[in-house]
């Protein structure tokens, strides 16, 4: 993984756009705060700092000042394009693998910075669970799917893998559907059971943060449901931020809210974020009330 | 009279006479692809009658080939094409493999591209101009690794006999060479098919890059890669030139990879000529059907897992 | 901790050795290149391509026979392998589905597996025997049934790429379908046709296997199609296999000249199709 971290420092911190950089520290901090300093509040468990992502000459996201809360759910949601998947790839800096992507400003998990050199991004996404928008369950069997992360990072062996397995998959909610036939293709199982057990594989490496990517989209509704009551389940022992175009989804599990709009050049930005009934309630940003007016019908 | 008896038909086509000539072309030209197909096996089939209906199945079991005595057993080619031709994989799959995925999942696409096309050049090379090669360049030497390896180790059946560098270890050499681009290139292939979803699972959950490779990616890639190896095996059977030119033609069965051996194809090319009288005539022409009935099986079977993977290779990569 | 290294340690190595591999897979053809071109290059002369060859024990010679010899079947071969095998490929393209479209393909496919050697047993069977002697005719028969294969895939591919929406547009007009057949899809893959024609020509020229008992050889000058002929691939594998260092030379010239031909035109192909034909079907 050498090169994927010499990759991902190449843009640096600080080598962000100067009048970008002065509008955000005007905006979000005032003049005198330093926009890169770590997050100081314990609570805060991943800190975006004045963080930007191009891809070669299109600036997807910029300037993007924003406090992720441990333990709660964190709904990121906009119209598309407007770089809420971009940020929420960047926490495990799974954009690494797209070549022409660059950074700038820093992210911080528990106050440790991830856009340094060197960072162990091994471990960076054993501690960051995903799930993504599509499910994609490995071509093996349902027991192999979950096992295999947690080989890979030699977490556990013989009897206790397989007791783990079991745990992973109950903590999903799948294992009274599956326990019979855990040796099955995971490809058999249907478009919903298939999100629960890439859930199951996210948490059989032991995450602290499950970065969740439009989960739902490709399900039918009683399947959503099933995943949101077991959103639900999972905090407070673990930190999930969703990304969501579905506003309705939002406010219906998440406890904070990040809202974000595309400007003119088609650059995301963080319009505003706070606690979920605040933000439905009692939008700050006109375009906030508008969409969620014109969203919500 | 009611709206619910409409009788609904399909319209007629036109005649035009140009078209129906047309078609007709069209579909015998297709026809002849087919009718070739069927004659091919029809014409060994009554060629190889004679000797169908003197030896039987014992002429795939028989081990002596006496052309004077009119005494034929194919047992020697047939070892001698099969042996060859694993000996080749044995060679060429872990290289043709290690090359795929260097090529799909290491090196930017740029540069694997005309890297790819390089190998690929290996099968439009001539068998025969591989065989030149082999004789005057790949025998010399491998007869010298023969002779290290004879005076360390000769005592090992597999390595006893002359080191003259022609025999079964120089036919697989330079049949894992002509094989290798298919192996190579199908492989990559069914690499660069295998959805961008899978390798961002992998990662996503703190894989290596390895790992991930070794992981879904093979497993998902797994039909595609067999189907390259088995289409190369196909080539491999059928392989003539080359291997006639360094296998040394002695039609006998022997574990040591540097005594000489005889191909089935090897044969057909030495002896069909001239071949002496109708049963030797008929027993080369079995020959030749057996190895036709061997390849078709082996390709219908590459081609049939190679068609698996590409009808669900349709899901996005970036 | 140590276990992390030992992960980080296997992919770094795992993946270097994966890059040697391919080192190892390209190897082959730099190898067989600089010998072909070292020991090609020095016997290469104007008599190669001029002269008659020569008995043994006399130097000099040439390969002028073969040379045209192999022009005349791959040009023999052609004239049956390319229109056949266009009309059935122009057929599947048309023809997507259906018992009779998969029986041609699954045929096409059959054949383009087929040791090229089982198909010179099938035409010394078929004209060598009725006709009493070998013939250039026969190996141009076999020649012709090797090439079939592919000029029928190339075909299919190319034709499919036309899109149909031009079909459907010169039928509009009022074209009887033969005619917007031939006015929108021929024209359209014209191109790629011809390269695949060009391609399935290149492969056939360096065939030996079908040839060694059809065309048989000649080492005088014919161009008779009812009587054996000489060609460059059987011409090197006759003087490969003598205890002759001239004939070896000639071969070694031969095989340079055989080579060019095929890659150049495979390397030509690629340039042209940008790619979109493969080698390796």
């Amino acid at each position: 993984m050498v090169s994927e971290a010499f990759r991902g420092w190449r843009a640096g911190d600080g080598v962000v756009d100067p009048a970008g950089h002065t509008m955000a520290a005007e905006e979000v901090a005032g003049a005198e705060t330093d926009v890169l300093a770590p997050p100081t509040d314990p609570e805060v468990c991943v800190g975006f700092r004045a963080f930007g992502v191009r891809y070669g000459d299109f600036e997807a996201l910029k300037e993007v000042q924003l406090d992720i809360r441990r333990g709660h759910i964190t709904a990121f949601m906009g119209p598309s394009g407007c770089g809420k998947s971009t940020l929420l790839r960047s926490i495990n800096r799974m954009n690494d693998t797209i070549p022409s992507a660059r950074f700038t400003g820093q992210v911080y998990l528990d106050g440790e910075p991830i856009y340094v050199p060197g960072v162990n991004i091994i471990r960076l996404r054993k501690r960051v669970g995903m799930v993504f928008q599509k499910p994609n369950p490995f071509p093996a069997s349902i027991f192999e799917n979950v096992a295999w992360g947690a080989r890979v990072h030699g977490l556990y062996k013989g009897h206790a893998l397989f007791e783990h397995v079991e745990k992973c998959l109950a903590r999903a909610g799948l294992w009274d559907e599956v326990k019979d036939k855990l040796k099955l293709n995971a490809m058999s199982l249907s478009g919903g059971q298939q999100q629960r057990l890439c859930i199951a594989r996210a948490l059989a490496v032991e995450p602290e943060i499950l970065l969740m990517d439009e989960p739902c989209s490709a399900l039918d509704p009683i399947a959503t449901y099933r995943i949101e009551e077991l959103m639900r389940s999972l905090v407070p022992d673990y930190t999930v931020i969703i990304v969501t175009h579905n506003i309705q989804q939002a406010a219906r599990v998440s406890d904070y809210c990040a809202f974000f709009w595309v400007d003119e050049n088609r650059c995301g930005r963080l319009v505003e974020s706070g606690p979920t009934a605040q933000l439905f309630e009692a939008p700050k940003d006109e375009r906030t009330e508008r969409y969620l007016a014109g969203r919500m019908g | 009279m009611s709206a619910g008896e409409a009788v609904y038909v399909r319209p007629r086509p036109a005649f035009v006479l140009s078209d129906r000539v047309a078609n007709s072309i069209l579909a015998a030209g297709a026809a002849s692809v087919v009718g070739l197909a069927v004659l091919l096996g029809v014409v060994l089939s009554l060629g190889a009658a004679p000797a169908l209906s003197k030896f039987g199945a014992g002429f795939l079991v028989g081990k002596t080939w006496d052309p004077v005595a009119e005494h034929f057993g194919a047992l020697p080619f047939i070892y001698g094409t099969l042996a060859s031709s694993f000996l080749a994989l044995l060679m060429a799959v872990p290289v043709g493999l290690g090359a795929a995925i260097f090529l799909a999942e290491v090196l930017p696409q740029w540069l694997a591209r005309p890297i790819a096309f390089m190998i690929e050049l290996l099968a439009a090379v001539p068998s025969v101009v591989y065989g030149m090669w082999g004789v005057f360049v790949a025998v010399p030497a491998i007869a010298r690794v023969e002779e290290f390896i004879g005076q360390r180790w000769g005592h090992i059946p597999l390595f006893s006999g002359p080191p003259i560098g022609i025999g079964m270890l120089a036919a697989g050499v330079i049949l894992a060479i002509m094989v290798l681009p298919f192996i190579a290139s199908i492989s990559r292939e069914a690499i660069l098919a295998v959805p961008r979803a899978q390798a961002e699972a992998a990662l996503a959950l703190g894989a290596t890059k390895w790992e991930t490779i070794r992981g879904p990616l093979l497993r998902y890639a797994r039909k595609g890669i067999l189907g390259g190896i088995v289409l190369a095996l196909g080539r491999a059977l059928g392989e003539t030139m080359a291997v006639t030119m360094v296998i040394g033609n002695v039609p006998q069965i022997s574990v040591s990879l540097f005594q000489s051996g005889y191909t089935m194809s090897a044969v057909l090319a030495n002896e069909f000529a001239e071949a002496t009288g109708r049963i030797h005539t008929a027993a080369l022409v079995e020959i030749a059907l057996v190895l036709l009935v061997l390849t078709v099986l082996v390709n219908a079977f590459a081609r049939l897992l190679i068609w698996g993977t590409a009808a669900h290779a349709g899901e996005e990569r970036v | 901790m140590r276990y992390e290294t030992v992960r980080r340690v296997t992919n770094v190595a795992s993946l270097a050795f994966c890059g040697l591999l391919a080192a190892t897979a390209v190897l082959p053809l730099v190898l067989v290149l600089y010998h072909v071109v070292r020991n090609g290059a020095s016997a290469l002369n104007l008599d190669f391509f001029t002269k008659l060859p020569v008995p043994i024990g006399e130097s000099g010679g040439g390969m002028a026979n073969a040379l045209v010899g192999s022009l005349l079947l791959i040009g023999a071969a052609s004239l049956v392998g390319v229109p056949v095998g266009v009309i059935a490929g122009f057929f599947l393209a048309r023809q997507l589905s259906g018992r009779f479209a998969f029986w041609v393909r699954f045929a096409a496919d059959v054949l383009s597996g087929v040791p090229s050697i089982v198909v010179g047993v099938v035409a010394y069977e078929l004209i060598v025997v009725p006709m009493k002697g070998f013939s250039a005719l026969s190996g141009a028969l076999a020649l012709a049934l090797i090439m079939i294969p592919t000029v029928v895939r190339t075909t299919e591919e190319m034709v499919k790429l036309v899109p149909y929406t031009l079909y459907e547009a010169a039928l509009a007009v009022g074209a009887p379908e033969w005619r917007a057949t031939v006015f929108v899809f021929l024209r359209g893959a014209r191109a790629g046709i011809i390269t695949g024609i060009m391609l399935a020509m290149a492969r056939i020229a360096g065939e030996t296997a079908p040839l060694l008992f059809t065309a048989f050889n000649n080492q005088f000058w014919s161009v008779s199609l009812t009587q054996p002929i000489s060609s460059l691939p059987v011409q090197i594998f006759n003087y490969a296999m003598s205890p002759y260092d001239e004939w070896h030379r000639l071969a070694w010239a031969a095989c340079l000249v055989l080579v060019v031909l095929v890659l150049g035109m495979s390397v030509i192909t690629r340039m042209v199709t940008r790619g979109k034909y493969e080698i390796i079907q």
